[in-house]
């Protein structure tokens, strides 16, 4: 009889993937439960109860104006990862689109589209939101496009060379001389066969936004109060470091969780995805 | 063509699109500087008047035209909040960050080439496996939360260096001005040798794979001699990334300056940007470039001298 490998050997296989899911999942899911609930209103605040430390009522326990810790980690949760999805639909979409356009289209559209990816590829992500934050002001937006579009452009030159790969493959020589046109042939076979190298691409894309957003929202050119978001938790309590270390741990401690379990989601999707699809 | 020539023409290009890219950035998106200054509630002539001063009533091609201009001949304009010579607080500010990053860059090259080959040499053992694992999540984690660790570990649990701020006699107190820059310098270190780590170990692979090593090792060379005689062979890759990286490196620069509360451009740019001090940051952003681009000519320039093959 032959062996199946069921869905757990197979996720023991990549450990990395395995891991990036379930810190992903964990995050996901204090998202979704801060949706409907969180132990207390993250932003009232109580002066009798500043400092406090964690207890049954405030597991966390309190921040320097009595604020739950707890309930703004949560909270924060939801600002951090809303960021970072909707910067990475960007990136995606800006550059899905645009490197497919460039891959198949005429000449000169092509260096077009490659040559103003390139010069945005140049510069980093965060310092291109450090300008547009400098014209704009700051807001939780601004962070958002500027990020997508940031991290798009790297999306712009990968899609393209992928997509142009996909273009001179026989099957795609079939489908023309069966009568394809060039529409038809970039939604049956383009696009189907690029989504495991776009896949790879939103996680990090996704890594990019998620601390861009957290470091802007640190200095004070993010998302602004009273939105909780851990950037600024960590920013407002660096004073007490010497007495209250955890104050500032627990949003950092966050981040770090949020960010490595992205970064090896996309490892491990890499690891499983380049021996059979990707171009 | 010379090599120098070609990278010197590749600089100056590349500054010049930098330049407009920031200026378009910050100009030609809506927002408008005079309105963001004076407030909504000030008068036609008001704003008029901070316009014309500033040259913002003139076309934009002209404006950019008159910015390089001024740029190229020293003067980089005034703050538009506090009414200064932006000249001059950048040249005070220069002192802390030209350090940070060329320290940086050194610490981050030095201790990628090391923790690279070794992992690569012992890739089958526990350094290998825990080294190539750190770096791979290491790259991850913002630089900020970085230093924010750094200083609850060696300025708050150890007290062994301070947990920000600079000498206010600078580098004529130098003890204090490298202590004082020792953890901002490992802070902005260790994404960068977590990035150049991952080259350094492929390149040093590729050579343990080779008949030159395998020969030097049957001559009776221990495996740290074999490998001292690749040292160019794994430099030259990591110093390619590290001038790559180097815009990477300097924006690492603005937020680590903030964590640590240093003197630097950095910390400048990040109060200006929350001020709306359009032309200061403006003009900062164009020194950025232009230091990005010098030290990746540096970089380069050693690089080819390390390895002529790169000339050709």
């Amino acid at each position: 009889m032959t062996h199946h490998p069921t869905p757990t050997a197979r996720s023991a296989r990549t450990p990395t993937l395995a891991a990036g899911a379930l810190l992903v999942g964990c995050i996901a899911a204090i998202t979704l439960l801060g949706l409907v609930w969180t132990p207390h209103d993250s932003i009232a605040v109580d002066s009798t109860m500043r400092f406090s430390p964690p207890s049954a009522n405030h597991l966390l326990g309190t921040d320097q104006l009595g604020r739950d810790v707890l309930s703004n980690v949560i909270e924060g949760a939801r600002t951090t990862l809303l960021a970072g999805m909707l910067a990475t639909f960007i990136a995606i979409a800006l550059g899905g689109i645009l490197g497919v356009v460039a891959a198949v289209s005429r000449r000169w559209i092509d260096d077009v589209i490659t040559a103003v990816a390139t010069v945005f590829v140049a510069f980093p992500a965060l310092l291109l939101a450090l300008v547009i934050v400098a014209a704009r002001g700051p807001s939780t937006g601004t962070v958002v496009i500027t990020v997508g579009v940031a991290a798009g452009a790297s999306v712009v030159v990968v899609t393209r060379r992928d997509a142009a790969d996909i273009m001179r493959s026989p099957y795609v020589l079939a489908a023309r001389f069966s009568g394809g046109t060039t529409f038809r042939i970039v939604t049956t076979h383009v696009l189907r066969n690029l989504m495991p190298s776009l896949m790879v691409q939103a996680t990090s894309a996704a890594s990019i936004a998620i601390v861009a957003e957290s470091t802007l929202s640190y200095l004070g050119l993010g998302t602004t109060p009273p939105t909780p978001s851990w950037g600024r938790m960590i920013a407002s309590t660096q004073q007490y470091l010497l007495v209250h270390p955890m104050l500032t741990l627990w949003p950092a401690l966050f981040i770090c969780v949020t960010v490595v379990g992205v970064t090896l989601l996309g490892d491990g999707l890499r690891d499983r995805l380049d021996a059979t699809l990707l171009p | 063509m010379s090599g120098v020539a070609r990278r010197l023409l590749v600089a100056i290009g590349g500054v010049l699109a930098s330049s407009v890219l920031v200026f378009v950035m910050l100009r030609v998106l809506p927002g408008d500087i005079a309105t963001t200054r004076l407030g909504i509630d000030a008068t036609p002539e008001a704003l008029a008047e901070l316009r014309s001063e500033y040259g913002l009533d003139r076309p934009l091609v002209a404006q950019y035209a008159d910015w390089m201009g001024s740029a190229a001949r020293g003067d980089l304009g005034t703050s538009l909040v506090t009414g200064d010579d932006v000249r001059g607080d950048i040249a005070a500010r220069l002192d802390v960050t030209i350090p940070l990053v060329m320290l940086s860059s050194f610490v981050a090259v030095a201790l990628s080439m090391w923790i690279g080959q070794r992992a690569a040499v012992r890739r089958k053992r526990i350094f290998g496996a825990v080294a190539t694992t750190i770096t791979q999540v290491g790259v991850a984690v913002p630089t900020f939360v970085i230093g924010v660790g750094l200083i609850t570990v060696f300025a708050v649990q150890l007290r062994l260096l301070p947990a920000g701020g600079f000498p206010t006699n600078g580098w004529r107190q130098p003890i204090d001005a490298l202590r004082s820059i020792a953890l901002p310098v490992a802070a902005l270190a260790a994404t960068q040798t977590a990035v150049l780590v991952r080259f350094a170990r492929s390149q040093a692979l590729d050579f343990v794979a080779s008949d030159a090593f395998r020969t030097a090792r049957s001559t009776g060379r221990t495996v740290d001699a074999a490998l001292s005689t690749a040292r160019r062979m794994v430099l030259s890759p990591v110093l390619g990334v590290t001038a790559l990286q180097l815009s990477t490196l300097l924006t690492g620069a603005v937020v680590v300056e903030s964590v640590f509360a240093l003197p630097g451009l950095g910390s400048m740019m990040v109060r200006d940007i929350a001020n709306r001090d359009v032309p200061k940051v403006q003009s900062t952003l164009l020194v950025v470039v232009v230091l990005v681009f010098t030290l990746r000519f540096v970089v380069d320039f050693i690089n080819d001298r390390l390895d002529p093959r790169r000339l050709t």
